[in-house]
């Protein structure tokens, strides 16, 4: 744990409470971080997705010599003191060539963690496509392909889904400008197929351009801006129960507040109550309501042509 | 018969649960390419219909669109824990209890009932700028200066019997 800093102006206060537990939370941050061996493949990797992830990214530069899957208590360290809640870790050794770890922290504890091996083959830089980027800071269109993310049990590629969503989504927005929605990043995952080797996810970004079709809904079309990787699923480490659950909890000042004497009738009308007091008959002024003033006995005829005379004459009067 | 995609707008997510085809293996890399950017490209026209159909859409005042996004489906794990409830201080608990509200702010502006407006309170154009209002002169209250006359010679008795 950390020592805990005193806040000694208003300064640091508002620094600490932002990093303070939120009901709603800021974006997360990631860190980027280098093993003392990292292969260049692993450091252009790197670059590209602190570029992707700006500004809530941090990259260090120097060497460290952890190992995730041991012991991540460095790690932790390291999460807490930058305000980052996600981690990638790059690394190159024999036995685990050009390995990308991505862990997710809750609490500052390691919560899960996913490594990921990159396809020295297939790899492309953005600086390898030749063409304008989308904007940093922009909140990027995402979609998953292929049956393996949508599993029914929990294996690596719905873990993967999860971090990649996490890592990518950017910042939560409640509207969005159009002009906005610049770019996607595209997962997509080859079938499960039983005694072959295990499909490789596959990672593309486009940049998104709409052309006027016929229609009201324009025709989309994606260019390639990069980075292209393909990842080979290694080792995992899902979260525990326990602490899954408390992550997932929702806080209840965010659950929407039920609107009391709101019902909606058979016909489909919105409908609601006006409750009125108890109306004071004593103080009904009865004096100017002409037809209280008939005797019972007359016909209704009668009482016709007497509301028409009354009528005339207090127009009469009226004009007067 | 395919299986649509599942959206998640919020987040701006679509999933797609169709099984990709497989490129044959003889197939060139830009084939390849090709096939997943033909997949992108039917799940991106699919997000942006999605959005643009089921999304309320305003024009900002700057002239630019804007889609209200719903709220995200689909379940990630908080960065931080759900911060607890702060405990009620002992003035919240007694001003609770005796139903004491804070005082709301009346506002610069107040009704003069002479010349129908609302005007400000001081400051500019306020009330010391039209000749200081009509209550500049107030006239004396024999009363209330009898009353304060007494009030001091009680006062200099009490301080004479503690002397």
């Amino acid at each position: 744990m950390l020592r805990q800093v005193k806040p000694r102006n208003a300064r640091s206060k508002r620094a600490l409470e932002k990093k303070s537990p939120l009901i709603t939370e800021n974006a997360k941050t990631t860190l980027f971080l280098r093993y003392s061996t990292c292969s260049e493949i692993v450091q252009l990797c790197l670059t590209d997705l602190h570029s992707l992830k700006r500004p809530f990214a941090v990259k260090f530069t120097k060497k460290n010599t952890i190992h995730p899957f041991e012991d991540p208590s460095s790690l932790e360290f390291f999460s807490e003191k930058n305000d980052a809640s996600l981690l990638v870790y790059g690394s190159h050794s024999k036995k685990r060539p050009h390995c990308v770890t991505f862990v997710r922290c809750f609490d500052w504890k390691i919560l899960d963690m996913l490594e990921l091996y990159i396809d020295s083959d297939t790899f492309r830089t953005l600086s390898q496509f030749k063409n304008a980027k989308a904007g940093a800071g922009l909140k990027p269109l995402l979609s998953f392909s292929g049956t393996a993310f949508e599993s029914p049990t929990a294996n690596a590629y719905t873990l993967a889904k999860s971090i990649f969503a996490d890592l990518f989504k950017g910042q939560d927005a409640s509207s969005i400008d159009v002009e906005g929605l610049q770019y996607m990043i595209h997962f997509s995952v080859g079938e499960e197929v039983d005694g072959q080797p295990a499909p490789k996810i596959q990672m593309r970004c486009y940049l998104i351009k709409t052309k006027k079709s016929g229609q009201s809904l324009p025709r989309v079309e994606v260019e390639e801006m990069g980075p292209r990787i393909d990842f080979r699923v290694g080792r995992v480490r899902e979260a525990e129960e326990g602490m899954m659950k408390e992550a997932l909890k929702r806080p209840k000042q965010l659950e929407p507040k039920t609107k009391k004497n709101i019902e909606t009738d058979i016909i489909g009308d919105k409908v609601g109550r006006i409750h009125l007091g108890k109306q004071d008959l004593g103080t009904l002024q009865t004096r100017k309501m002409k037809g209280l003033k008939r005797s019972r006995d007359a016909d209704d005829e009668t009482l016709v042509d007497e509301a028409i005379d009354d009528a005339k004459r207090s127009r009469l009067l009226d004009a007067e | 018969m395919e299986d649509p995609y599942v959206f998640d707008l919020g987040h701006l997510l679509v999933s797609d649960s169709n099984p990709l085809v497989a490129a044959p293996s003889t197939a060139s890399a830009t084939d390849k390419e090709a096939l997943i950017a033909a997949r992108a490209q039917l799940c991106a026209q699919a997000l942006i219909n999605q959005l643009l159909t089921a999304c309320p859409i305003q024009r900002s005042s700057e002239g630019d669109l804007h889609i209200k996004l719903p709220e995200p489906t689909t379940q990630l794990p908080r960065e931080k824990p759900v911060p607890k409830e702060k405990e009620k201080t002992k003035w919240d608990k007694f001003a609770e209890k005796k139903g004491i509200r804070p005082k709301r702010k009346d506002g610069k502006l107040a009704f003069d009932e002479a010349s129908g407006e609302w005007k400000p309170k001081y400051g500019y154009k306020g009330k010391a700028a039209d000749g200081g209002g009509a209550d500049w002169l107030v006239e004396v209250d024999e009363k209330a200066e009898k009353a304060e006359k007494e009030g001091d010679g009680k006062k200099a008795k009490k301080q004479k019997k503690t002397k």
